[in-house]
């Protein structure tokens, strides 16, 4: 048994899972919604209809993600099938990457049908996105689902059962993406002047969804707005070498949550 | 009268000063007509005379000095192309006289382009100021300020129909007074137009892209600007539309500002009238700071990121603004909505305290903060009777996008059938 396996294994498991299906109808709801206040005004660029859809998938495709993704974890210790699985010669970290490899399938199908849709709805009507804005989006969408997944992987890990994820993935949620400000703002007022901003850029390297969102406001001409505070890291991300550090960086944050998540995994495999 | 020179000169082979020579020649009130060629010299205007200058390129003498000076009260410059490839103080075209006239020149400068002082009732028309092309396409430093058009102490001036390229500021106007700026474009510059301690300007339909700012007015009273538009200046920490510092008693009409990072910003500034103004696309649609006794009316907000950020603004005479964001209650149905468009002031006061904060801008989790912070609200800036519907007389200069709708189509056919294949093999039992 390999990593291939379980990948395969996952897929199949999250195509037969009703949760993906209610998934898959919901975004794609949500995208012709989306399609329909865009379709209110023009305009290209960081605009408020692109600002505000971010925004909204913000609000979605974050909590959408851990859901799935630490369900399918602790499915498997309270199924009883990680049990099955672990007699076999798998090493964990197969274990691990290959749920990833498999949920990131299941999840990027779903964002996908949901665009095309809502592509295809757009070009019937003929008032949609144009094909740059669409690109743009569903790469927003996925660099969330690959970084919020990582995410999942470890609550699953850590969590018992299927209540105590929902509880970690909505509080994840929450203090990512809506408490974020304010939970910011509240601490950093604690600290010297001087360090707020050093602060807050290393924090924000914590948070996907700011960083997802930041990278995309850059990418969508946006970035000057963040003011001369931000304008060394804007200048480096405009440029195509900047797409390069941004999948780097993507990439060590998987790296390093997936890593805790083997490691832990490891531990509970061999105590157990 | 008309003294017609006729010998063929060409900077091979014209004598050191020949140009000069002609011109010291011509009786007074003459027209001038300057010899075709390109000449390493610079020419001296010190009587009144209609000079003539059509293909004719003067590269000076290498020196930091005018390429062209006028002196006389009443000449006039055609048609001439300056070039002045020295860095440095001195204007390529310097005009220390009143009732001039420079009609359709084009100035190629590493210093300042054209240059009025204390130049009253003169005219600067239809004509083109670029630096080399080798600086083409970028604002210069604030350390070259090399200026396109620069008055300085000119009262009663024109300037009419000139287009300013990658300069320091386009248009710049600094004490000046009673001056009128009309259908000038400026681009890749730092400010289009900008006013320094002046009153009595006229500013209209002027044009201008990817300057850092379109139209800087600082100290200035009494003036005019409308019909302006500037559009797409979001390269800069700090771009503008339009920038608006200790201004009084002005009047703001039927401009369009799109796609800018700001808008319109406003600081400090009391008397105003901002009326009929398109402002659309841009990140923050304006921005009002510690600004009294203005009127704000009729102007049309779309899909501005954030449209408003103010603060200390609330004694303005704000009615009947369109902000494609708010949604209005009107139930007497008189088009203007019973309840006020109100600007929360807080993201403002947050990032004024400390800047870094802006990285928060339009952030899913700020706007829920803004929503929990909104007491005080009895001294927020307000729309008191915000506009149901856009104004339809204004906005004619809105962006146009049209869109292929083909390659969505098929970018979207393809993730479908994409996802589908994958569904499918995916729960195919084998």
């Amino acid at each position: 048994m390999n990593i291939l396996h379980i990948a395969r294994r996952e897929i199949k498991l999250g195509f037969r899972n009703p949760w993906s299906y209610s998934f898959l109808a919901l975004f794609t709801v949500f995208t012709l919604l989306l399609l329909m206040i865009g379709a209110q005004s023009s305009g290209s660029g960081y605009t408020s209809t692109t600002g505000s859809m971010l925004n909204l998938i913000l609000y979605l495709l974050p909590l959408m993600t851990l859901l799935i993704g630490s369900f399918s974890l602790t499915a498997e210790k309270e199924e009883g099938s990680w049990q099955l699985i672990s007699t076999y010669s798998l090493r964990t970290l197969s274990f691990i990457a290959g749920k990833y490899a498999g949920l990131t399938v299941v999840l990027a199908t779903i964002v996908s049908f949901a665009y095309g849709v809502s592509g295809v709805a757009g070009a019937v009507v003929g008032s949609g996105f144009d094909l740059k804005t669409l690109g743009l989006f569903l790469v927003f969408s996925l660099l969330l689902v690959l970084l919020y997944l990582a995410v999942a992987l470890l609550i699953g890990t850590f969590a018992a059962n299927r209540w105590q994820a929902l509880t970690y993935a909505v509080a994840f949620w929450f203090f990512t993406v809506i408490g974020w400000p304010a939970l910011l703002i509240a601490v950093l007022g604690f600290l010297p002047y001087l360090m707020i901003k050093p602060a807050l850029v290393a924090l924000t390297f914590l948070n996907p969804a700011e960083l997802v969102r930041l990278f995309v406001v850059v990418k969508l001409g946006g970035g000057t707005i963040l003011g001369p505070e931000y304008y060394q890291w804007v200048m480096v991300m405009q440029k195509s070498t900047g797409s390069l550090l941004f999948a780097g960086l993507c990439l060590l944050w998987i790296g390093v949550a997936g890593g805790i998540a083997v490691w832990a995994w490891e531990r509970g495999r061999y105590r157990a | 009268m008309s003294a017609a020179a006729t010998s063929k000169g060409t900077a091979a082979t014209a004598a050191a000063g020949s140009l000069q020579k002609l011109i010291d020649a011509a009786p007074t009130g003459s027209t001038i007509q300057l010899p075709a060629g390109s000449y390493a010299q610079s020419i001296v205007i010190s009587k009144p005379l209609r000079v003539e200058a059509q293909d004719v390129t003067l590269t000076g003498n290498g020196s930091d000095a005018p390429v062209a000076t006028i002196k006389a009260k009443g000449a006039s410059l055609i048609g001439l192309t300056a070039e002045k490839d020295t860095r440095g103080k001195a204007p390529a075209v310097l005009v220390a006289a009143d009732n001039v006239v420079l009609d359709g020149l084009k100035v190629l400068s590493r210093s300042l382009g054209i240059q009025l002082q204390s130049s009253q009732g003169s005219t600067i028309r239809g004509s083109v100021v670029e630096p080399p092309a080798d600086l083409l396409g970028r604002a210069a430093r604030a350390s070259d300020s090399r200026n396109g058009i620069d008055l300085y102490r000119s009262n009663g001036n024109l300037i009419e129909d000139n287009r300013v390229s990658s300069m320091f500021d386009g248009i710049y106007l600094e004490g000046s007074n009673n001056n009128t700026v009309r259908g000038n474009q400026i681009d890749y510059s730092r400010y289009g137009i900008h006013l320094m301690y002046t009153k009595r300007s006229v500013v209209t339909d002027n044009s201008g892209s990817y300057n850092v700012t379109g139209i800087m007015a600082m100290m200035v009273k009494g003036s005019e600007l409308t019909g302006n538009a500037f559009s797409r200046q979001s390269g800069s920490v700090n771009s503008q539309g339009m920038l608006f510092y200790q201004v009084e008693s002005t009047r703001v009409e039927d401009n369009v500002m799109n796609g800018n990072r700001v808008g319109m910003y406003i600081e400090r500034s009391e008397g105003n009238e901002w009326i009929n103004n398109d402002i659309s696309y841009n990140f923050v649609g304006i921005q009002l700071l510690d600004s009294k006794d203005n009127r704000l009316k009729n102007n049309r907000f779309v899909s501005n990121v954030i449209e408003t950020q103010a603060d200390g603004s609330r004694d303005n005479e704000l009615q009947g603004n369109y902000w494609d964001a708010f949604e209005g209650l009107d139930p007497n149905g008189d088009g203007s909505s019973d309840l006020a468009y109100l600007m929360n002031p807080f993201f403002q006061r947050l990032t004024k305290d400390n800047s870094a904060y802006q990285i928060f801008f339009q952030s899913p989790g700020m706007k829920f903060l803004e929503s929990l912070l909104a007491s005080g609200q009895q001294n927020w800036s307000r729309d008191s009777a915000p506009l149901m519907e856009p104004p339809l007389e204004i906005g004619s200069k809105s962006q146009p996008t049209e869109t292929p709708m083909a390659a969505t189509a098929a970018a979207g056919v393809a993730l479908l059938a994409g996802a589908l294949i994958i569904i499918y093999t995916g729960v195919r039992r084998k």
